[in-house]
């Protein structure tokens, strides 16, 4: 009965006390980033947290790394692009135009980042990114280039 | 059968022993337990604390903000009346430091009239890139310059201005700026001129010389950065919330239980979690910095304030911003200017998120002062009334009466003075 008692324990406690059961381990308070690094809270991501991303008729591969490590809320910052086509070899000589918005409220960034700098092999300089809030985040690029555009576009989550 | 019900019977048992001991602890079970946060929770509550707050970052635009003798002289100035047309007016008579730095006043009234606007604290504002309600200007400085020259705040020009300069503090402004023009020749120099004058003077000042106006100009933005080093020293000082996200980061119950009542810690997860507060008053500031239209119509008699629309092209215009003659930054380091957003819906009736350090104690509330306390303020957020201009960006809240208590109870958590040192909440001896 001793015995019963103390596995009937365990599994109430998981029915009706789940927060007041579960001993309180010291985890930090705070994210881990998918390379193990710390990550603050409130609103953050991996600089390299995105995946490369396709555009919508798959002329372009586009690669998004922010230059502020982690990108956090409330700084403004930079990113470098990275422009191939769909197959492969670097795209030199392209127009982007960036645009980013919360598709869950209606607006965009408090900001107009703007490529500033055509780094060569398909490398691009992205200045004024800026997110004012956590949680998702649409970014799109449209890339011109050869008479043909297309745009790429990158879901993000600050948490 | 038997066996069931006896087994009913001892988890009923336990379950009341256990909720004796919960409530004992302090805990209870679920969500209302009230000091049991999740790691994303604590995270946020992390985010939000002043520990988190860091070291304040130069002003590229300033080279002389982080100067203890620009401070010193900022300091002087700010309470000076006699940098006002009539002798009658300082920044303090606004930004009365006894009331963290505002005036307890829906719109400002110096006795000339009143401002357009309900005066917001300088609290921690150096940590801001924009200035003003509308974001207007783009450094502490150049905002500093504005008032000194409004009809109805300092209502004085910038030629006046600067013969001040060279009359009481000819010696503390050298020292920090170099030797001071020669403007002794009232032919020359009028001793009142400007732009923003009454007719006489503003004609007075359309007929000085372009180098001249210029020499007034450099004296007047460097009396700008002058006083914006002082503001650089009035930062935000520690709350009892702080104390409890520190009692989080730790996971010491015990602590968080002898911080918050059951009501505070329950505000704190609506604010982080069900009500969105966070999605704009976020950060150790409890503000993103931004524009956000939260559908505040004005009185009848108050003009149509289109808010960030009309802000962000003239902080673009101001001859004193980042990448003005007078700024002392290189141009690539003017980021929030280069990449300002000028256009867009969500800019229509759109004013900075302001802090909510301290909220308690800075009554009334809004741009336009338009709300009386902190319940008004709820009772706002509870409705998300339409906008007018523009959208808003809120949903309305539905929350019961105790939900908005809890808020309430959270926010006056926040409450706690500036960190400044004492001597720089009053005039300077003499
Ligand atoms: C007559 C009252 C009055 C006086 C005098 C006054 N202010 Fe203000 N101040 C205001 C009002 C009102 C606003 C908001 C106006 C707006 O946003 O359009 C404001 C805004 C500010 C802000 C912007 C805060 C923020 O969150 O963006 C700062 C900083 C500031 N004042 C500093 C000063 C300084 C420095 C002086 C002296 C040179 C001064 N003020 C003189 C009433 C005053
Ligand atoms: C969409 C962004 C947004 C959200 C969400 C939001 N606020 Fe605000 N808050 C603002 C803005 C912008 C202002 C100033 C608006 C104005 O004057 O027109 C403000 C003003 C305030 C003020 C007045 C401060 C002062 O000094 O005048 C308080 C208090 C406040 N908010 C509390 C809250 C609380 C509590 C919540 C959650 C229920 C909340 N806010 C949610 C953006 C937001
Ligand atoms: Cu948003």
């Amino acid at each position: 009965m001793f015995r019963h008692t103390i596995s009937l324990f365990t599994l109430s406690c998981a029915l009706f006390f789940f927060a007041a059961c579960t001993s309180p381990t010291a985890s930090p308070a705070a994210d881990t980033g998918m390379d193990g690094m710390s990550m603050p809270g409130g609103g953050s991501m991996a600089a390299d947290a995105l995946p490369p991303a396709t555009s919508t008729d798959g002329l372009f591969t586009v690669t998004a790394t922010s230059q502020m490590d982690p990108v956090t809320i409330n700084t403004i910052h930079s990113w470098l692009l990275h422009v191939q086509t769909g197959d492969g070899v670097d795209v030199t000589d392209a127009r982007i135009d960036v645009e980013g918005s919360m598709p869950a409220h209606s607006h965009g960034l408090p900001t107009t980042p703007q490529i500033t700098e055509n780094r060569g092999n398909g490398n691009y300089l992205l200045e004024g990114m800026k997110f004012n809030m956590a949680g998702s985040w649409v970014i799109t690029a449209t890339i011109t280039a050869g008479g043909q555009s297309d745009t790429a576009v990158f879901d993000l989550q600050l948490k | 059968m038997k066996k069931s019900s006896l087994l009913t019977v001892a988890l009923l048992l336990v379950s009341l022993t256990g909720l004796g001991v919960a409530a004992l602890s302090g805990w209870l079970p679920g969500a209302s337990a009230p000091h049991a946060w999740s790691d994303e929770q604590r995270a946020i509550i992390a985010s939000l604390s002043i520990d988190t707050l860091p070291p304040l970052p130069p002003d590229p635009s300033n080279r002389v903000g982080d100067d203890s003798r620009a401070a010193e002289l900022g300091h002087a100035l700010f309470f000076d009346a006699r940098f006002s047309g009539d002798d009658a007016v300082a920044c303090a008579s606004c930004h009365q430091p006894d009331r963290y730095f505002t005036d307890g006043l829906v719109r400002a009234d110096v006795g000339r009239g009143t401002t357009k606007r309900h005066t917001p604290t300088i609290v921690g504002t150096a940590y801001n890139a924009w200035f003003y309600w509308d974001g207007r200007r783009d450094s502490q400085w150049a905002q500093a310059l504005t008032p000194l020259e409004a009809a109805v705040e300092h209502s004085g020009t910038r030629a006046q201005y600067a013969q001040r300069v060279a009359a009481f503090y000819r010696q503390p402004y050298e020292a920090i700026f170099g030797p001071l023009p020669d403007i002794s020749d009232p032919s020359a120099f009028p001793p009142t001129a400007g732009p923003f004058g009454n007719d006489e003077e503003q004609s007075a000042w359309a007929g000085m010389s372009q180098a001249d106006q210029t020499q007034i100009d450099v004296v007047y933005a460097n009396i700008g950065k002058a006083l914006a080093a002082y503001e650089r020293r009035i930062l935000p000082g520690r709350s009892r919330f702080d104390d409890y996200a520190q009692a989080v980061a730790a996971n010491d119950t015990e602590q968080m239980n002898s911080l918050f009542t059951r009501e505070e810690a329950t505000g704190l997860r609506l604010f982080i979690g069900e009500a969105n507060c966070t999605d704009c008053h976020n950060g150790p500031l409890f503000s993103n910095g931004t524009f956000h239209n939260i559908g505040l119509t004005g009185t009848p008699d108050e003009v149509l304030d289109s808010g960030r629309i009309d802000g962000a092209s003239q902080a673009r215009d101001d001859p004193f911003n980042c990448l003005g003659d007078f700024s002392d930054a290189p141009a690539p380091s003017c980021q929030e200017l280069r990449f300002i957003k000028l256009e867009g819906i969500e800019l229509r009736g759109a004013f900075k998120t302001p802090s909510l350090r301290n909220v308690g104690q800075t009554a009334p509330y809004m741009h336009n002062g338009s709300l009386a306390d902190l319940d008004a303020v709820l009772v706002h957020y509870n409705a998300a009334p339409p906008a007018f201009p523009g959208h808003s960006d809120l949903l309305p809240l539905d929350f019961t009466a105790e939900q908005l208590g809890a808020l309430k109870a959270f926010l006056l958590t926040l409450n706690g003075q500036p960190n400044v040192p004492a001597e720089l909440l009053q005039p300077p001896a003499k």
